[in-house]
């Protein structure tokens, strides 16, 4: 019987190394992104409707350090300036480029689509509501320094996600189209209510109409502390799945029987994605663009993987967030352009570019 | 003296207004008297649009599309022929009890259609849907459109000229006049090292200011005051926190408007860190303003220039606070 | 080692029952073969014995334990599975794909190492594929694809493998190379291997024992030779064709039945 002699036996070959997942390049594109950002960081914070000297921008940013001793000979108008504004708002830019990226990015690998995006099943519509509520109720809080309409889009948020999840689930498990659909469904209901509410409040319409196309000019330090520790954990979260989200696109079936426990990874996902977008969309309003667009620019550069894709998309959508908000504020200066309307002028043409230089295939 | 001046001044005006209406009934032809009007209808008029209409008869049901322009109906006395407000008409107290024909850009046009009034008055936003829709439906529409305090008074006295009232509008535009003199006299010749830079808070955010084409801008400039967004374009343009702490405003002035909303320009103006170190902020020099005051084109502007100069030259002003 | 066994399983769809009451056991080292018409319910089995279908009723166990029971993780470090279409992201490339193979046996934190590289190497050199590996999925026939998810399950080091029509795209010296080792492999390591094979030739020439499936019920059970009979044939599968023997291996071979009405149309 020619099974006999089969090639049982290894040949201890052992696996060339050009064979390995391409890490070593990625690893420095990791790397080179890094630097990137700083370099971007550190054009933002000079760059602005004020101008600045940068050896003063400079000192000041060194005097906030320990031990660092200058005699400031700047006034407190610019220190504010700085440190205040300009600094929280380009952090906190780069924290929402981030989270949407890298939930844009997990989204297209939990529902294997891509055409998905952040706001697919709901989020955005229900922190639009929770802020549209929070702008016409006659309650004024301050918690810990934030105001009613960014902790109501918040809980709008997480509260929209919820209720398309519970939608969706039969038992124990939850089919993705069906989240899907139910998403959709739930959103286009919460959009209209928005419309409607915003009719009937004919004078809150500028600030509300403004703060759904997204901006980051008021940004303040309290925003940043309670955005931070979601972004964090949320982020954390999905890097560390990362490997199971490449094994999760071989479809379900395939997926449990390599040992993923399918429905817990779907939840696991599903929630750390829509903590961070939900993070980032009651601050900043809806930004779109980003979610969907640059997840595909790191997959047509960097490949498919998602131990490479998470990462290098936070980097990519923090570095191209800053960016576009630096745009933002310095292109009609001193008025300022909402950066969700920036977002795509901005990226879709590079974007184009990448489509036609690349002929591989795309997911 | 000076007020014979103011008068004559305000004649003149009057008078090439009307030499510019074409050939009418020969009663409008002649220079309007100070007093009394023989102004017999139909009356031909042309509006602040450009468009000319035509009065066929002495309106005795008028419409007003715009609280400002139900103020002006007010004061010309002419409420007991007003039968339809909008929504948002609350000036005089009176005004709320009238029938409500819609918001300020959403008009029920059915309603109004339904009240067939004689006379209506619109605004410059239903330029483009409104007023056509109107005159399609063959009703008498003039449109108030004052970008300047100037055509503010021009406009009252069209609505005298299309009502009849012609002389109590004359009153009043005169009065109105006299008190905004009172104001440039004193304003009028300050250097601009001696005006201050106002910065005026439409709303807070995203921060939105008044650009140089706004009669809130022409308030600040006749009460002596320098707008710090008068470079930035026209219309209402945001302006970024950082221009806001450089440009260093000594005066800050805060809209308070309507709803929910109504107080909360005022409030960042008074606890926004950041511009903690402005001089506005340093010498407590942070007001606030009903947007009714300075956002509508009617009787009640002047009052806002008025606290305006107040605000910006308390030692040429006295208010009574 | 482990041993395989349904006890009393009966597999529905909603309310369709697939199969009744289906009981056998699969020994370690032993390959068992299930065949049957389309649709008899070779594949829906092999499901249920990877935990992707849940039993309408009835156990599978592994080595004694209930497999529901069983953590994900665990199952696919005992069971390995060769699907009948395998859809697969087409951006990846083919050795990107076996590597998935190594999932089991890594932690949540944990990457591959340079031993689990070259068992995924030598995976794809048992079979013939380490000249894809470097290439996309979308670039790849169904024959080589299947090839790539058969070195996907080697990798996976298994106790027990799973197949489920793994040779239905591949030419003939292909699937004599697949099935030589997937045999080999069997009987070096004592693996237990259940294929489903719709290939009667191919199922007598490699399974220890065979399960003739029909009308969600076993219809034989035995070696080659005591099920792949005329008499069964003709019963499942209808008139078609007929059973002669092997003349060197003595073992059962299916052939179409000569008849007046299919030899006219070969004279033509």
């Amino acid at each position: 019987m020619s099974w006999q002699q089969a090639k049982l036996s290894h040949t201890n070959q052992a696996a060339p190394a050009a064979v390995y997942p391409h890490r070593r390049g990625r690893v420095y594109a990791i790397l080179g992104l890094l630097v990137l950002f700083g370099v971007m960081v550190a054009l933002a914070i000079t760059v602005g409707s004020a101008r600045i000297p940068l050896s003063t921008t400079i000192d000041i940013l060194l005097s906030k350090l320990p031990l660092v001793d200058i005699t400031p000979h700047w006034t407190s108008a610019l220190e504010t300036i700085i440190l205040e504004i300009r600094l929280p708002r380009i952090i906190l830019a780069g924290l929402v480029g981030a989270a949407l990226a890298i939930a844009g990015a997990t989204y297209q690998g939990l529902f294997r689509n891509p055409l998905a995006d952040p706001y697919l099943i709901g989020v955005a519509q229900g922190a639009a509501l929770g802020a549209v509520v929070g702008f016409i109720l006659p309650i004024d809080w301050q918690w810990l320094g934030l105001g009613t309409v960014p902790l109501f889009a918040f809980v709008g948020a997480l509260l929209s996600v919820a209720v398309v999840y519970t939608v969706a689930r039969v038992g124990k498990v939850m089919p993705v189209t069906t989240l899907i659909l139910a998403g959709v469904a739930l959103g286009a209901l919460l959009s209209s209510i928005v419309s409607y509410l915003i009719i009937t409040s004919e004078e809150q319409l500028h600030g509300i109409m403004f703060w759904l196309m997204g901006s980051f000019s008021l940004t303040q330090w309290s925003e940043i502390k309670f955005v931070l520790p979601y972004m964090v954990v949320g982020v954390g979260v999905l890097l560390i799945y990362a490997r199971s989200l490449n094994v999760m696109q071989l479809g379900e079936e395939q997926a449990q029987q390599l040992g993923i426990d399918v429905e817990k990874l779907k939840l696991i996902l599903l929630t750390a994605a829509t903590l961070v977008t939900a993070a980032a969309v009651s601050f900043v309003g809806i930004i779109g663009f980003v979610g969907i667009i640059i997840p595909h620019a790191v997959r047509l550069i960097w490949g498919p993987d998602y131990r490479f894709l998470l990462p290098l998309s936070v980097l990519v959508g923090a570095i191209f967030l800053i960016l576009t908000d630096i745009v933002a504020r310095t292109v009609l200066a001193p008025s300022e352009v909402p950066i969700g309307v920036i977002t795509a002028f901005c990226g879709a043409p590079f974007f184009l570019y990448l489509l036609r230089r690349r002929t591989k295939v795309l997911f | 003296m000076r007020l014979r001046i103011v008068v004559t001044i305000f004649l003149i005006v009057s008078t090439v207004l009307m030499s510019f209406l074409g050939a009418c009934t020969p009663a409008t032809e002649e220079p309007v008297p100070p007093v009394q009007s023989k102004l017999t209808f139909p009356v031909d008029i042309t509006d602040q649009m450009g468009r000319v209409v035509t009065i066929e008869k002495m309106p005795e049901t008028i419409v007003s599309l715009s609280p400002g322009h139900t103020e002006i109906v007010f004061a010309l006395g002419l409420e007991d022929r007003l039968v339809g407000v909008t929504e948002f008409c609350d000036y005089p107290e009176a005004a709320k009890d009238k029938p409500k024909i819609g918001g300020f850009s959403t008009v029920d046009i059915e309603r109004v259609v339904g009240i067939q009034p004689d006379l209506i008055l619109a605004a410059n936003i239903h330029r483009k849907e409104v007023i056509p829709e109107l005159e399609r439906l063959g009703l008498p529409v003039v449109c108030l459109d004052p970008t300047t305090l100037e055509e503010v008074l021009e406009a009252i006295t069209l609505v005298g000229k299309c009502s009849g009232q012609e002389e109590k509008a004359s009153q009043l535009a005169t009065g109105m006049g006299d008190r905004i003199k009172a104001i440039t006299y004193k304003t009028n010749n300050l250097t601009p090292a001696e005006r201050p830079r106002v910065f005026y808070i439409l709303w807070h955010d995203p921060l939105m200011t008044v650009g140089s084409d706004t009669r809130i801008h022409e308030l600040i400039e006749l009460a002596g005051g320098i707008n710090i967004a008068q470079d930035l374009g026209e219309g209402y343009p945001t302006i970024s926190l950082e221009a806001v702490i450089i440009a260093n405003p000594q005066v800050i002035v805060a809209g308070t408007g309507h709803g929910e909303g109504a107080v909360l320009p005022y409030q960042f103006a008074l606890t926004e860190e950041r511009l903690r170190d402005v001089d506005a902020r340093v010498n407590g020099r942070v007001y606030k303003i009903n947007t009714d005051l300075v956002g509508r084109p009617g009787p009640r502007i002047v009052d806002g220039l008025e606290r305006f100069a107040e605000f910006i030259h308390p030692e040429l002003f006295k208010g009574d606070q | 080692m482990v041993k395989l066994e349904m006890q009393g399983i009966t597999l529905a769809y909603g309310d369709k029952k697939i199969v009744e009451d289906i009981t056998f056991q699969v020994m370690p080292g032993e390959m068992v073969g299930l065949v049957g018409p389309n649709g008899s319910g070779k594949s829906t089995i092999i499901k249920a014995l990877s935990r992707v279908v849940t039993p309408y009723s009835g156990t599978v166990l592994i080595n004694g334990r209930d497999i529901s029971r069983i953590p994900r993780r665990e199952l696919s470090l005992l069971i390995s599975v060769i699907p009948q279409i395998p859809l697969l992201p087409s951006a990846f490339t083919a050795f990107e794909i076996v590597l998935m193979g190594r999932n089991p046996h890594l932690g949540l934190f944990q990457y591959e190492g340079p031993r689990d590289m070259d068992i995924a190497w030598q995976a794809m050199e048992q079979t013939s594929t380490q000249c894809l590996a470097e290439r996309r999925i979308s670039e790849l026939s169904g024959g080589e694809i299947q090839c790539v998810v058969i070195a996907r399950a080697l990798t996976q080091e298994t106790q027990a493998i799973l197949l489920d029509e793994p040779t239905a795209n591949l030419d003939i010296s292909r699937q004599i190379e697949i099935l030589d080792l997937v045999k080999g492999l069997c009987r070096k390591n004592k693996l237990a291997v259940v294929a489903a094979l719709h290939d009667l030739n191919l199922a007598a020439h490699y399974c220890d024992r065979l399960l003739l499936i029909n009308r969600g019920g076993i219809h034989a059970e035995g070696t080659p030779i005591e099920v792949i009979n005329t008499q069964n044939l003709e019963q499942v599968y209808g008139h078609g064709s007929y059973v002669h023997t092997h003349p060197l291996s003595g073992l059962p071979a299916v052939l179409p039945r000569v008849d007046s009405s299919r030899n006219s149309s070969l004279n033509k």
